[in-house]
């Protein structure tokens, strides 16, 4: 299931990237964008059999390239630079759950919500993501993961592996 | 007459007696633009995606790249009169440099497929058709007189 | 016959290149009006004369699905097109919404599938253009 999971990200980020924001994956600047500084990051949360979140976060100049690209302008404000890198989590997270198994709910999205630090820290201590991927492209770097409820109890481990 | 379009590189014609041509599209994509109350016609074969990883060589031959060999392509139709509504742009190429697509790392094919989509969202265009990705060469002929674009491709001719 | 659009998504970047795609089309367009969630969504439908609803499902205060059954039962609307543009990928609910009347364009998409889906539906084209 990790590995569907996993598959199932990659393929929704990768779409969702190149059909909404036209930026291709640059797998060759893997090295040098090593150590660029956290600049935003969005989560969704998930409600269904399985509850949960997708977290994206952006490194780089990715988080203005985003709204940039996808409204056709130079300079984006805050508000709209947030609401496209929210936009992105939703339509990944969206794609991302159906790979949970067709379950008797279905699934809620609820609406994203922008993190700061503080925030990010506090959602994603304790928790282990049960799949995670890195994207390069040339304006930066962005790294995205999906996260299950309780998954680091070591009884929903086993479950889920 | 028939003109062909060489590798990176561009011919614009508005003689209804004009075909255009261009062999072998790998990786890179073929773009034709018709505007049809003109009857002009305009095919670009372009290498790669971005201008922006060597500007002085984009200087030197804008067609090596999606992005300015289009803008050279846009405004010579523009210059001619035609208006964004009159144009129909559609694109073949693109191909994988492997036949299974997750071996090749730059996928240069897929790159420039998604170049040309950025280009035409921030001016404002559409795809009319598009034959792209998979794996094999393909070569592209385009009609002045009726913008027909057809595509030869492993022994098959079709028209997009 | 220029087409009245209502464009229902919680998402204002969504909403902006919804309209964006619809401009693009260069089909034959009327009114855009936007609704943040399902509930202002029957508003409009209400006030406006609308052609066409494009139509996300997650959203708050009211949802696509419970929107698309409330519009359903009003006779006014029955026959109403509707296009479901959502990330939604579970085919149950995909199906429930096609047994609605409700033609679905999966997020993320092309802008030309969007246009060719629209052209389905309401039967408009940009023949002008062939």
């Amino acid at each position: 299931m990790k590995t569907k999971i996993k598959k199932a990200l990659e393929a929704a980020s990768v779409n969702t990237f190149e059909d909404v924001c036209f930026m291709y994956q640059v797998p060759e600047l893997k090295n040098s964008h090593k150590n660029l500084k956290l600049e935003a990051a969005s989560a969704v949360r998930y409600r269904g059999d399985y509850t949960g979140m997708l977290l994206i976060e952006t490194r780089g100049n990715l988080f203005s390239a985003i709204a940039s690209n996808i409204l056709s302008t130079e300079s984006p404000g805050l508000r709209q630079k947030k609401d496209a890198l929210g936009e992105i989590a939703n339509i990944i997270c969206g794609n991302v759950v159906t790979s949970l198994g067709r379950g008797k709910l279905g699934y809620k999205i609820e609406s994203p919500k922008a993190l700061n630090k503080d925030d990010l820290l506090k959602k994603t201590g304790h928790e282990k993501p049960v799949a995670e991927i890195t994207l390069n492209f040339n304006e930066g770097r962005a790294d995205i993961k999906f996260f299950i409820d309780g998954y680091s109890v070591p009884a929903r481990e086993k479950k889920i592996d | 007459m028939v003109y062909t379009v060489g590798v990176a590189d561009l011919k614009i014609s508005g003689d209804v007696m004009d075909v255009l041509i261009t062999y072998a599209l790998g990786s890179c994509l073929g773009v034709t633009v018709y505007d049809f109350r003109r009857k002009r016609a305009g095919l670009l074969h372009c290498m790669m995606p971005d201008s922006g990883i060597d500007r002085t060589k984009a200087a030197g031959n804008p067609f090596l790249y999606v992005d300015t060999g289009m803008k050279v392509m846009l405004e010579d139709f523009y210059r001619n009169g035609s208006r964004k509504n009159d144009l129909i742009i559609r694109v073949a190429g693109g191909a994988s440099a492997k036949q299974n697509e997750d071996e090749d790392f730059f996928q240069i094919g897929r790159r420039n497929f998604v170049s040309l989509r950025k280009y035409l969202w921030d001016e404002g265009l559409m795809l009319k058709a598009y034959d792209v990705g998979g794996y094999g060469s393909r070569t592209v002929t385009m009609e002045v007189e009726n913008g027909k674009m057809l595509i030869k491709s492993k022994g098959t001719l079709k028209e997009l | 016959m220029a087409l009245n659009i209502l464009v229902v998504d919680d998402s204002s970047v969504m909403r902006s290149i919804i309209i964006k795609t619809l401009k693009m089309t260069e089909l034959p367009l009327g009114d855009i009006w936007e609704a943040q969630n399902g509930e202002e969504g029957l508003h409009l439908l209400q006030e406006k004369w609308i052609d066409l609803a494009l139509v996300d499902i997650h959203m708050p205060v009211m949802d696509g699905e419970e929107m698309i059954r409330q519009l359903r039962k009003n006779n006014q609307y029955e026959n109403l097109p509707v296009i479901v543009v959502s990330s939604e990928s579970d085919p149950n609910k995909i199906e429930m919404m096609l047994k609605q009347g409700a033609t679905f364009v999966h997020k993320p998409f092309k802008p030309e599938i969007l246009k060719e889906v629209i052209i389905d539906v309401t039967g408009v084209s940009d023949e002008d253009k062939d």
